[in-house]
């Protein structure tokens, strides 16, 4: 019984060295389409994607995060290696005094956003990866970028069909199958030459590429998805290493913070739909100050739900209307508040979004987000500012690749036009038009 | 002449054996079979029919060693293919490509 029992344990062991070798050898921060995924199960893009580009996932895209990414056709693809590179042109309402970003203009710049290099597909039967570096084209410096590495295996759980896996990755909710969370949520990709409101919740985007977690996983029966993980700041050497600079003056995950999640969701066909909940607690050490001098708290709780419905559910390039939101609430404790009273802090954060993919090439879709929150703290530039934001995001993509009749089954384009209007902006009413921004990108992917 | 007796006997039953096995056809249609479940005899076929228009993979699994299934190899749109299931047995029919397709051939 014991051999039997160290047996069954063996392949987990492996996969869990396997896939921490796997993060040591390489280092994501939007997702994207990855078209070494469709080489390797030999689907067009639109099959996983809404749009037939990344990151909005249908149904099977699911399905195949969920199974470790690696569902195949069952030839050989090794290594499923890819690239992306988009460029822009961003347009804000009014000059940025300075320079949009060190080496651009105060407005009208043009620029090469994003180029990265993925390893993305199966590693071994069940162990797979989405793997991402990034050369950063504003910031010209290259990096680590969203990282998962899957373990999964389906077995019997009272009797009812289930999916189980350990995850490996460097970004809380990167490893979500839903695009109401953050890492994946729209806009897919936003301009970095244009300002942008200072107050976020921590799970919102702060802990990308500055932890290491392991996490399990349970889809039940197709019903229920549960997923726990533990997540560790890594060190300042590392992050160096992993090209996340500057690292002197940023913050730092002290301790453990754990991550949860639960979601109730259905595949009925035509439509599916989830609902959920998920979130965080993590111990801040505020900008870099030496271990000891007190860490701020932060506990973000959030829900969101999904609904998608497709009109022809044989048709690959179907129409597709889907719809997303999140709600994320924010406890904050500040260890030495620059006032007394503002020792406790909050912050909420509020985003839903509706598209409309027509054909799997013309995608227009429109977001409403809302941040709001305590005096101060973290959460203002001054002691006496608000965090206050609001306004939308409206987006036409277009994507002329990707479905079974393409030309080209070897990558893939989109074209974006996207709006972001502000009725409010850091807690100012007056003036936050001067931060609507015109953002026009063109985005390439390709498998090697 | 016990020789051709012999030949002519079999190729008469050729045809009888093939009359006794049965076909049952499984459509593979919006990334789902039509069937959850089905029960065959030993020696019946299972048809699968791709309708949709991306490829399919079928995988046969007995029991719940997914590291010995069979592969039944790309099946291209509008393509069926075709099962034999020569012993009893409780089998696993899944998609290689895709996993959330499922269902089970019980064969008695």
């Amino acid at each position: 019984m014991a051999a039997r029992i160290a047996f069954r344990h063996r392949p987990v062991r492996a996969a869990i060295l396997a896939m921490a070798a796997c993060l040591l050898l390489v280092g994501v921060r939007q997702a994207q389409a990855v078209p070494s995924f469709a080489e390797q199960t030999g689907q067009p893009c639109a099959a996983c994607h809404v749009g037939a580009f990344g990151p909005q996932l249908r149904p099977y895209g699911r399905a195949f995060k969920l199974h470790g990414y690696v569902a195949s056709d069952g030839k050989r693809h090794f290594p499923p290696l890819a690239a992306t590179v988009y460029g822009s042109f961003t347009h804000t309402g009014k000059d940025q005094p300075g320079g949009a970003a060190r080496w651009f203009s105060a407005n009208d710049n043009f620029a090469m956003d994003q180029a990265s290099f993925y390893y993305a597909g199966a590693i071994t039967r069940h162990l797979g990866a989405f793997i991402q570096t990034t050369y950063d084209g504003v910031g010209r410096q290259y990096q680590i970028d969203n990282t998962d590495i899957r373990y999964a295996r389906e077995r019997d759980i009272f009797g009812i069909d289930s999916v189980w896996g350990l995850t490996l990755n460097n970004n809380p909710t990167v490893s979500d199958l839903w695009n109401s969370t953050p890492i994946w949520g729209f806009p897919y990709n936003s301009s970095p030459l244009a300002p942008s409101p200072l107050a976020a919740t921590r799970i919102d985007g702060s802990f990308s590429q500055q932890v290491l977690g392991i996490g399990a996983y349970v889809m039940w029966n197709d019903w229920v998805y549960t997923e726990a993980a533990l997540y560790r700041g890594l060190g300042r050497d590392v992050r160096n290493a992993l090209g996340t600079v500057p690292v002197a003056g940023t913050d730092s995950v002290m301790g453990t913070a754990p991550y949860w999640r639960l979601a109730v969701q259905h595949d009925h066909g035509r439509s599916n739909w989830e609902i959920g909940t998920y979130g965080i607690d993590a111990a801040i050490l505020a900008g870099g100050a030496p271990a000891g001098t007190g860490t701020d708290h932060y506990t973000d709780v959030a829900a969101d739900a999904n609904y998608q419905f497709t009109f022809h559910p044989r048709v690959v390039a179907s129409d597709v209307i889907s719809a997303h939101a999140t709600i994320i609430t924010e406890d904050q404790h500040f260890a030495a508040p620059p006032v007394p009273s503002q020792s406790h802090g909050n912050l909420t954060t509020m985003r839903a979004d509706i598209s409309y993919s027509i054909a799997a090439t013309v995608t227009p879709s429109a977001q409403w987000f809302s941040t709001n929150g305590s005096t101060g703290g973290v959460n203002s530039a001054t002691l006496l500012g608000r965090p206050d934001s609001s306004g939308a995001v409206l987006e036409v993509a277009y994507s002329p690749f990707g479905k079974p009749d393409s030309l080209i089954a070897w990558g893939n384009l989109r074209l974006a036009a996207q709006y972001v209007l502000y009725t409010k902006f850091d807690g100012q009413t007056q003036g936050a038009a001067d931060n609507n921004t015109v953002y026009v990108s063109l985005w390439a992917a390709w498998h090697f | 002449m016990r020789v051709y007796l012999l030949i002519e006997l079999l190729a008469a039953l050729v045809p009888l054996a093939a009359a006794v096995a049965a076909t049952t056809t499984i459509v593979q249609a919006g990334q789902t079979f039509s069937e959850a479940e089905v029960a065959v005899k030993v020696g019946d076929h299972v048809k699968f029919q791709n309708q949709d228009d991306v490829n399919h993979n079928i995988l046969v699994q007995e029991g719940d060693d997914d590291d010995n299934a069979r592969d039944m190899g790309v099946q291209p749109p509008g393509d069926a293919v075709d099962v034999p299931f020569d012993k009893a047995g409780k089998f696993k029919i899944r998609c290689h490509i895709h996993p959330s397709m499922k269902m089970s051939v019980t064969v008695q």
